[in-house]
């Protein structure tokens, strides 16, 4: 009974104690920071690049908080290394040198945020590399492997050849054909329409870009890989992308195309950042110790395939675009051997 | 007294299973599609060219033209985007007869495009002739270069 009472005792004293022990529990720590790695190697080229930075916090009161240079800076010496994995027993270890002023495209993060460095190698067909970045302070090592490609990267089509032209308008698609790349599996095409603006007798060139979507393709056993482009998506696409305007014609040029391949470990990254069902695109990660991207890219460029005279018709008078004063054929006959209509 | 009422009820849903089967405002038929004759032309195109290998002739061009005056005059209704990977190029036509133009270029240095019966080195040839399309059939066909 008595020990019933000084239990009783204790917990009226302790009662009114609990609410004075709870403190509010921050959910955002500063942590941290982890390194942020991106390099693409390029088969086609005797110099490889690496950017590193690293990740910051958002100050909960600043969701719009832009992260100046010395916030993606890792604040400590480093070496960069490249490993190629030639054979089991040999191993070719090329370092890297840092780049100061790297040129970079403006966007969101400074044009002088991160770090880059450039290792002068060629990369071999076939063969796994690694990339080491060795953080010399702390003793951290970043690392990750990828497998170069083993096929050279080939274009069929469009094909440079005298007298074609490229036939792009409704009921009438253009497909572009890539002989398969192995461990490549990604694939994107991009079309560069040229034409020319004419206004005040004053001719101006004039450019649109139209990117493709992704394609995933992992079957190397195929005779080529193909990407429909929609003639009718790309008159509906001009008709959106140019205004019309009554005091300018426009004269088609040609198409340009530029057809990109990724490596195996892109297209995962590439996928997984794409999958809406991804909870977080931290979850597929190439690096040991970072977030980032290890693979390899190649590009070809393949340029003036002349538009077709359905084509430059169907931009003058078709039903999307022929309002946007594009010239008929005669019309440019008319212009370059005579008067204009 | 419920077997009325279930009668009354399937006649009215009758009545109006009826009524949406009736013409539309303009008098047509909804229910109607209108179903144009269509077929398809598949050409093959082949060339076996002597004397000039393979890999140094291209193809140019396949167009279509609706006749043979058209064909003559290089007046031609459509044309398809051709490539050394693809054989077969299929169209997908009203029936009718209809006029074919395929052109081919021989790209080796030298005289021996001239020896092949081409004008010389990026000269053409072409072949051309008359098709005929058939309704809801396949017309296939291989080009015939001389």
């Amino acid at each position: 009974m008595r020990a019933i009472g000084i239990s009783l005792f204790l917990l009226l004293i302790l009662l009114p104690g609990l609410p004075g022990c709870s403190t509010d529990i921050d959910l955002f720590m500063e942590t941290d920071p982890v390194p942020v790695v991106y390099c693409l190697l390029d088969p086609d080229s005797t110099v490889q690049y690496v950017r590193i930075s690293q990740t910051y916090m958002i100050p909960l009161n600043e969701p719009g908080f832009r992260p100046s240079s010395e916030d993606l800076k890792i604040k400590e010496r480093m070496l960069v290394y490249l490993a190629a994995e030639r054979s089991d027993t040999r191993q070719d270890i090329f370092y890297g040198e840092p780049v100061e002023n790297y040129p970079r495209d403006s966007g969101w993060f400074p044009a002088d945020g991160g770090q880059v460095y450039r290792i002068r190698c060629s990369i071999l067909p076939n063969c796994y590399y690694s990339l080491y970045i060795h953080l010399l302070e702390s003793g951290r090592i970043i690392h990750a492997r990828t497998r170069s490609f083993g096929t050279g990267f080939n274009i069929i089509d469009p094909e440079k050849v005298e007298g074609r032209t490229v036939n792009l308008y409704q009921n009438q698609d253009f497909i572009v054909r890539i002989k398969p790349v192995t461990w490549g599996s990604i694939y994107q095409t991009t079309l560069k329409f040229n034409y020319l603006e004419l206004k005040d007798d004053k001719e101006t060139p004039r450019s649109f870009v139209w990117p493709q979507p992704l394609l995933t393709q992992t079957d190397t056993s195929r005779s080529f890989i193909d990407q429909r482009i929609s003639g009718e998506r790309f008159m509906l696409e001009m008709s959106r992308a140019l205004r019309p305007d009554p005091a300018i014609k426009r004269v088609p040029v040609g198409f340009d195309f530029h057809i990109t391949v990724g490596g195996d470990d892109l297209r995962i990254k590439v996928n997984a950042d794409n999958n809406a069902q991804s909870f977080s695109v931290i979850d597929v990660n190439d690096f040991d110790n970072a977030y980032g991207v290890f693979s390899c890219m190649s590009h070809r460029h393949v340029y003036d395939f002349k538009p077709s005279r359905f084509t430059i018709d169907t931009l003058a008078l078709g039903p999307y675009t022929g309002n946007l004063g594009f010239l008929t054929n005669k019309q440019i006959d008319s212009l370059y051997h005579g008067h204009l209509d | 007294m419920a077997i009325w009422i279930k009668r009354f009820t399937l006649l009215l849903i009758l009545g109006l299973g009826w009524a949406c089967h009736g013409p539309g405002p303009d008098g047509t038929d909804p229910d109607e599609v209108d179903i144009k004759p269509m077929g398809t032309l598949d050409i093959a195109f082949v060339y076996h060219i002597q004397g000039v290998p393979q890999s140094r002739l291209r193809k140019v061009n396949l167009c279509l033209a609706e006749s043979a005056e058209a064909l003559y005059k290089g007046i031609f209704f459509t044309c398809c985007n051709v490539s050394e990977a693809v054989k077969h190029y299929q169209f997908y036509l009203p029936p009718g007869e209809y006029f074919y133009y395929a052109t081919l270029i021989c790209m080796c240095s030298g005289d021996s495009c001239k020896y092949a019966g081409f004008p010389g080195q990026n000269g053409l040839i072409a072949a051309g002739g008359k098709v005929t399309v058939v309704d809801g059939q396949t017309t296939y066909f291989a080009t015939q270069f001389h």
